[in-house]
């Protein structure tokens, strides 16, 4: 008989159908867990197989959906191995030695960090250990089914092929928005699925056919890899508290047939279909002829909610997360001041980058390290697919495995040390591979010469099972007044890439203007001449105005604006005036008034805070600024706080002016120079995960002049401690919202007070009162962040004393 | 799905309910739009039957002894257990509100709380309706945390309403809703009208000391 492999995508593959109403309807209660029953009553698990063997499927599904340690932390191992037991019983019950065991893989029930707090290893680890025990007890396959979060469901894929080398089928499930619980479309679900090698991928549960078919219908113009649809009986209804689905066996085979029709060769059912579904499905369509599927080979970055199509119009990737000369970036990787490296992501963004660059490679750091920290960071913040830019593979593989989605790799080239390195981490964790036409021969000087390497990466590529798709091509742009036929030279390159491979292709743009004046001035022109060639992507940086400008008017020129109306948008507000300005989202700078900077700071006015603290520095030093204008006007405003004439946002908005002139400050100082009046540690106690007052209390330490060490949210007390025996902390500021992690705050200080007897600590938030932080042993309670700034200065001055 | 109501944003904020600052409306403006643009509000709900005896009130299978939530349901022979959330997407825009200052995190903040609560306000208009059909009133929504009644009920109330599956809300180890916009509510079915208020703070036993409330209304 042919292997699964080789069927899949050839012939019709039929699968089993519901099974939750059915194991209710033979005495099941609402609330037992229905995996139990592998243990408890075997013959009706035996009975549910059966029917579907009897109904003709060709796979059927261990009832093992909600078996992991979660819900069964004593006997796991039992139920999973029951289960599949079973099948195999069943199985020859019914004389069906042909039909293939699915072990049936569910969500966990738990939420991924950083939404909810199961870390991605820890949810490998737990589908691990299920696909270790169900395919050692004989499993045929393994599907992973109903995710609702894709990044579960890449955990689960990577889980299953680290520990069998079974087909792995992986389903996922969408509302009627079309979109997955976590924000992922059904493009980008398919494109991160098809990256992470599994054999066939599709949708099941929550929609009926009808309302799938046009999910469906994405999907299979998105992706090259074969496709499963189960959908439920319809949508559920619910009568006398019970849930039920209505679509009779015909009205579902209909519905399949036409589904069947958009290229779908592999069918069964979920919630609410029975054994009749499912035959009178292979009644309908089996006796059609097997559809041609189409292979759309489009091109996808994806994040966990967002996605970037290459290949189309041109995509900007935004290259400003890059120490590469810069010395506040440096000082920023150096101090692991994640804000400032989040912040210049999102700057970009706002100035509209399709996709993030992300390297962080400084000889002195731990690169695998942080750049592991900046992408979960990032990811947390944005929705912007990734580029993963580093020449560590240590470092690309943590990056790629923690990363949600289907990132871009940067990069790999024609040397076979590098292929080596980076192709099988390709291959692994999906993505859109770049591909540097250089070689051990250096970088060919003709365009024959990079194309012939282009051609040698893919031949390599096949070796790994990479599509042609996911590789795009660096044209590579050289300094062109070094040699005046070198942008000739990359753009032919490109343009041949795109027409005689169908390749995408991207170019870091600036490298062109080396040594020349007015560089962003030839580096727009060349960013349009090399999309007319039919450049895919463009590395930049969106927040210079000169080529936002080349970019938009190439766009407009090239029919990928339609209407000029990204054109008119961005510029129609600067009329005919002379000179480029594009519009940008600034809301302080509408407001022009006073740039006095005391009024400034006071008015919480941020561009003029800047502007004017540039003026000041002409003729002042920064020290004589902080103590003439920013600490006084800072004090007005926390003292019209304490006394509430000046509310919360008003204090923030004062507060954000004012780190705002810091920072410009900062870049004219010396390092060192800055005086510091001492480090504070800050943190969220340990299983609370409200962050928003401590980073208010932070922002003003800050800029009050304490150095924040700040631990971040839900903080294990030995970090707490460790972090506080370690810089010899003198204060420590702990914060809870909810009174039930008030207990892990009492622990904290419990700690603290152990290992480092005279670090002194103040609390605070929401539920935390003057008897509640005397009762858990604080030395002090801060009502909020002005009292906390205050008792620091308290501590502080005692100490110097 | 009903407005956000500024009011609640600018006590979050800390502010005084009534007075507006242009320069902070703009920025809850702002907020609004995005969140409302971004979210993808969902809910889910189940009916079970319900007995009260004393302070002890029973379930779906649950047995907890709360004398708030008792009061509140006394006269219901049925409960509704709902939960709703504004998804995934609203911690994130949080998140990275928080990063770009601590103004727009709090902003944010705030905004997706009173958001959050206008979408749980509509789910019990829902919920209302349906209880009209069936000839009974709503009494006001209790959510564990409430008064007496212990967070740790939240266990229970995601066994009945398996909303992990159809809205992706979870809980954590410690007994927080992730997304953290969430809302989980008991609302009881009978055929009188509460005798205790809609004005949820005043049937609360943490009201005198509870910071959201200004000084003005704890009089």
């Amino acid at each position: 008989m042919k292997s699964l492999r080789d069927r899949i995508g050839k012939e019709w593959i039929f699968f089993d159908g519901g099974s939750g109403t059915l194991l209710q309807k033979m005495g099941l209660k609402g609330g037992e867990l229905p995996e139990r029953w592998n243990l408890t009553h075997p013959e009706r698990i035996i009975e549910l197989y059966s029917g579907y063997l009897n109904a003709g499927c060709h796979i059927f599904n261990t009832n093992t959906f909600g078996a992991n340690r979660f819900h069964y932390p004593e006997d796991l191992d039992e139920v999973v191995s029951a289960a599949v037991r079973l099948a195999d019983q069943a199985r020859k019950q019914t004389g069906r030695k042909d039909a293939l065991i699915a072990l049936d893989i569910g969500p966990t029930g738990k939420l991924l960090e950083p939404i909810g707090d199961l870390s991605f290893e820890e949810a490998v680890d737990v589908f691990a250990s299920v696909v270790r025990t169900g395919v050692s007890a004989g499993a045929d396959l393994v599907l992973i089914e109903t995710m609702s979060d894709i990044y579960e469901a890449k955990a689960a894929v990577i889980a299953t092929k680290e520990n069998c080398d079974l087909p792995v089928f992986c389903t996922v499930t969408f509302d009627q928005n079309a979109k997955m619980l976590t924000g992922a479309s059904a493009e980008g679900a398919a494109a991160i699925l098809e990256g992470l090698g599994v054999d066939a991928l599709g949708v099941n549960c929550s929609l009926g056919p009808k309302e799938m078919f046009p999910i469906v219908e994405r999907i299979v113009n998105a992706s090259d890899v074969p496709v499963i649809v189960n959908p439920n009986a319809g949508l559920p209804k619910t009568k006398n508290g019970m849930t039920y689905y209505d679509i009779t066996p015909d009205d579902f085979a209909g519905y399949m047939e036409k589904i069947a029709g958009l290229g779908v060769t592999m069918l069964g059912g979920c919630c609410g279909t029975t054994p009749k579904h499912i035959s009178r499905l292979i009644e309908t369509v089996s006796c059609k002829p097997v559809p041609e599927r189409k292979q759309p080979g489009r091109t996808f970055a994806a994040s966990g909610s967002g996605i970037a199509e290459l290949g189309k119009k041109t995509k900007i990737i935004g290259e400003r997360i890059n120490p590469t000369g810069k010395k506040i970036f440096k000082q920023a990787l150096r101090e692991k001041n994640y804000d400032y490296i989040i912040g210049e992501g999102l700057k970009q963004e706002d100035g509209g980058a399709d996709l993030l660059d992300v390297n962080v490679g400084l000889p002195e750091i731990d690169e695998a390290e942080m750049l592991e920290t900046v992408v979960r960071k990032l990811q947390s913040v944005t929705t912007l697919p990734l580029q993963i830019d580093t020449s560590d593979p240590v470092a690309l593989e943590r990056a790629l495995r923690i990363y949600n989605g289907k990132a871009m790799i940067n990069s790999v080239n024609g040397k076979q040390e590098s292929m080596d390195a980076v192709m099988p981490l390709a291959a692994k964790y999906g993505g859109v591979l770049v591909a540097l036409c250089l070689d051990e021969n250096g970088i060919p000087d003709t365009a024959e010469g990079r194309f012939a390497v282009a051609e040698k990466i893919l031949k390599e590529a096949e070796k790994y099972h990479i599509r042609r798709k996911d590789i795009v091509f660096d044209g590579l742009a050289m300094t062109v007044s070094s040699d005046s036929k070198s942008a000739l030279v990359t753009l032919e390159t490109i343009r041949r890439i795109r027409e005689e491979l169908g390749c995408c292709t991207v170019l870091g743009v600036s490298n062109i203007s080396f040594g020349l004046p007015q560089r962003q001035m030839i580096n727009s022109f060349f960013l349009a001449m090399a999309m007319q060639n039919g450049l895919s992507c463009a590395i930049i940086n969106p927040n210079n105005d000169t080529m936002m400008a080349g970019y938009l008017s190439a766009c407009a020129l090239l029919n990928q604006d339609p209407q000029c109306g990204e054109y008119i948008s961005a510029f129609a507000a600067a009329g005919e005036s002379a000179g480029l300005s594009l519009k940008r989202n600034d809301a302080s700078a509408v407001q022009n008034q006073g740039t006095d900077l005391f009024s400034c700071i006071e008015r919480g006015l941020i561009s003029q805070a800047e502007k004017a603290v540039s003026e000041q520095l002409k003729v002042k030093k920064p020290l004589d600024i902080i103590d003439e204008f920013l600490i006084p006007a800072l004090d007005k405003v926390g003292q019209g706080f304490e006394k509430g004439t000046v509310f919360l946002p008003q204090l923030l908005m004062s507060a954000d002016a004012a780190k705002a002139a810091f920072a410009v400050m900062k870049n004219a100082m010396e390092p060192g120079s800055q005086s510091i009046k001492g480090d504070v540690i800050l943190a969220t106690v340990k299983g609370d995960i409200h962050d928003i007052g401590k980073n208010i209390v932070k922002v003003m330490l800050e800029n009050y002049g304490y150095n924040v060490i700040d631990l971040g949210k839900d903080v294990d007390p030995e970090l707490i401690a460790d972090t506080a025996v370690e810089k010899n902390i003198k204060l420590v500021g702990l914060s809870a919202l909810m009174t039930t992690t008030v207990v892990s705050m009492e622990e904290t200080i419990r700690l603290l007070r152990k290992r480092k007897p005279d670090t002194k600590i103040v609390v605070g938030g929401a539920v935390l009162t003057q008897e509640y932080a005397d009762m858990i042993g604080a030395d002090a309670y801060a009502k909020d962040a002005m009292a906390t700034v205050r008792y620091a200065d308290s501590v502080f001055s005692d100490h110097e004393n | 799905m009903r407005k956000a109501d500024r009011r609640e944003i600018r006590r979050y904020l800390g502010m005084d309910p009534l007075t507006e600052d242009p320069r902070i409306e703009e920025r809850i403006t702002e907020a609004l739009g995005k969140l409302e643009k971004a979210c993808s509000p969902s809910y889910g709900r189940e009916y079970v039957d319900l007995s009260v005896e004393g302070d002890t009130v029973s379930f779906g299978g649950i047995e907890t002894v709360s004398r708030n939530l008792a009061a509140n349901l006394s006269g219901c022979d049925e409960v509704c257990v709902m939960a709703c959330t504004l998804g995934a997407e609203a911690d994130r825009m949080i998140r990275r509100a928080s990063v770009i200052s601590a103004l727009e995190g709090a902003v944010y903040q705030a905004s997706a709380s009173a958001m959050a609560e206008a979408w749980c306000e509509t789910v019990n208009d829902l919920i209302r309706e349906e209880a009209e059909k069936k000839g009974k009133v709503c009494h006001p929504r209790f959510s564990p945390g409430y008064g007496d009644l212990s967070l740790s009920l939240q266990k229970d109330l995601f066994r009945i309403v398996p909303i992990t599956k159809t809205t992706g809300v979870s809980l954590t180890e410690s007994m927080l809703m992730v997304p953290v916009k969430s809302v989980t509510a008991l609302i009881g079915l009978g055929y009188e009208e509460c005798g205790t208020s809609e004005n949820k703070c005043i049937n609360c036993t943490m009201a005198d000391e509870c910071p959201y409330r200004t000084e003005g209304e704890k009089e």
